[in-house]
């Protein structure tokens, strides 16, 4: 149990910090493994709740700093914008009710899951490219100006194309400056225009009226895409982004159920399909031999697990909106600027900054040419595609 | 302390109820006869019937449960002895067979 409370402080950690991913901290601390007292089942248990209560703690900085990974991206405008409407701890909870809502169905659901996902493994995987450019031809035809739409999805898509053919560093690291990029800085530095305090945060937040529509889209959403290689819970965002109801609150619902179920399911993929979907499925299929019991276990590891960190999140959310109403706006996205650029120095060095400005560029243009900010998520999109039609 | 707090309580003790009911026990050991070809690569923990021996700082010998047998292989790994025991490794494949470089020795 102590490596599950471990995981889950470990996971408050990394959820906060931008730019650190629960890979690497896996990998760095696996490094020293010798080191730690954990059995190779107990570090996969420290992994595993660390993963799962990253995905519930970093809807924080996406939502109230404008700092997100490839997951939480989407959530960035319709986060920024209930805080601008001093419902910052509103836009958190729902995510929160996403997440748990997604634990509590994988559970109830995976006597199903047995049977459902080797079935939807073999089915989809060799559509899954033209599911996404389906999307993408509904994203551009869905905007008025589809000229310039087009033009802010090739621009996006071809970023990606040029970063991920050749990766010059590890991904987790690259999305940091990619997504920072792409959807952080831009909503940052409008922020700069205009408001110099943020509103007093409204603490009567604890509603979500029949969530269970959006959950169930979020569910399926994170499903599908977890499970499938080269995908993950970023496309089922937008999937969810284009498709899902267009009301703002069960957006947030439903991305926080994809965050979580695709992080979820990638580790339950080890047995349900033999394979790992993710770089903590990687690193748990290294340590134990996935079976049965270790499955349910891990079922009830991640109730255990999304319980406590919905009960974190909200608090650890509740105290840093009160701070953020008492404190100059202005300054606080001055400060976060400048640590997110700092931080990318450090992490990704002169390549990251270069990927971080182009990045910006890129991200600004739909905002000024007033399209939808998803657009952005073609930097993921085309390489897919392109790589569907044997390009890359 | 509010309604959806302790919702999230009552999932969290389901969860907690669950781990210590499932995992009474749990080892996450496997028969050798068990070990598939699928399983190059992966971590895991075997009990059975040890022998073998040492040469020079190595131990080469075999586990053997009453599912079948398996060679295993330590590399600098000291206080091996044969008889009743709990190895934990790696498999791998060497020559077309499958086997456990030992990593840890209980």
């Amino acid at each position: 149990m102590i490596e599950v409370f471990l995981g889950i402080l470990a996971g408050c950690l990394t959820g906060l910090v931008p730019g650190i991913h629960p890979n690497t901290l896996a990998v760095f601390l696996l490094s020293f493994s010798s080191l730690l007292p954990f059995d190779p089942l107990g570090f996969s248990l420290f992994i595993f709740s660390c993963a799962l209560t990253h995905t519930f703690l970093s809807f924080i900085p996406s939502i109230f700093l404008g700092a997100p990974e490839d997951t939480t991206a989407l959530s960035v405008l319709p986060g920024h914008r209930f805080l601008l409407e001093g419902r910052g701890m509103e836009a958190v909870y729902l995510t929160v009710v996403g997440g748990l809502g997604v634990v509590v169905l994988t559970s109830l659901l995976f006597p199903l899951l047995l049977f459902l996902l080797p079935a939807l493994y073999s089915g989809i995987k060799p559509w899954i490219w033209l599911l996404l450019l389906g999307v993408a031809i509904f994203m551009i035809l869905s905007e008025k100006r589809k000229l310039r739409a087009c033009t802010a999805f090739l621009l996006a898509g071809c970023f990606g194309f040029i970063l991920l053919s050749k990766p010059v560093l590890p991904l987790t690291l690259l999305f940091f400056p990619v997504f920072t990029g792409l959807f952080g800085l831009p909503t940052l530095l409008l922020s700069l225009k205009g408001r110099t305090s943020l509103p007093e945060q409204s603490q009567d937040w604890n509603r979500a009226e029949k969530p269970w529509g959006a959950v169930g889209r979020g569910w399926l959403a994170g499903l599908v895409m977890g499970v499938l290689p080269g995908l993950g819970a970023s496309q089922a965002a937008v999937l969810v982004h284009e498709f899902g109801k267009k009301d703002l609150r069960s957006f947030l619902v439903s991305l926080g159920g994809v965050n979580t179920v695709a992080s979820l399911i990638s580790v339950l993929a080890l047995y349900l399909i033999s394979r790992p979907r993710s770089g903590v499925a990687v690193i748990i299929e290294k340590l134990v031999w996935v079976d049965f019991r270790l499955v349910l276990i891990l079922i009830f590891c991640s109730l255990f697990v999304s319980g406590i960190s919905a009960i974190l999140t909200l608090r650890i959310a509740s105290g840093f909106s009160k701070f953020l109403s008492r404190i100059s706006y202005r300054k606080v996205v001055l400060i976060v600027l400048v640590f997110l650029v700092l931080l990318t120095a450090l992490l990704t060095g002169p390549y990251g900054l270069l990927v971080l400005i182009t990045g910006t560029a890129i991200g600004l243009l739909p905002i000024k040419w007033g399209l939808r900010r998803s657009h952005g998520m073609a930097v993921l999109m085309l390489p897919i595609i392109l790589g569907g039609l044997g390009l890359m | 302390m509010d309604r959806f707090e302790l919702l999230c309580l009552v999932v969290a003790g389901i969860g907690i109820l669950g781990m210590l009911l499932v995992g009474w026990g749990y080892e996450n050991a496997v028969k050798v006869g068990e070990i598939k070809d699928e399983m190059v690569g992966v971590w895991v923990k075997v009990c059975g019937n040890l022998s073998g021996r040492y040469s020079g700082e190595n131990w080469f010998g075999e586990l053997r449960d009453g599912t079948g047998k398996i060679r295993v292989v330590a590399f600098g790994l000291n206080g091996i002895r044969p008889g009743p025991a709990c190895i934990q490794g790696v498999v791998e494949s060497y020559k077309g067979e499958l086997e456990i470089i030992m990593k840890r020795y209980d």
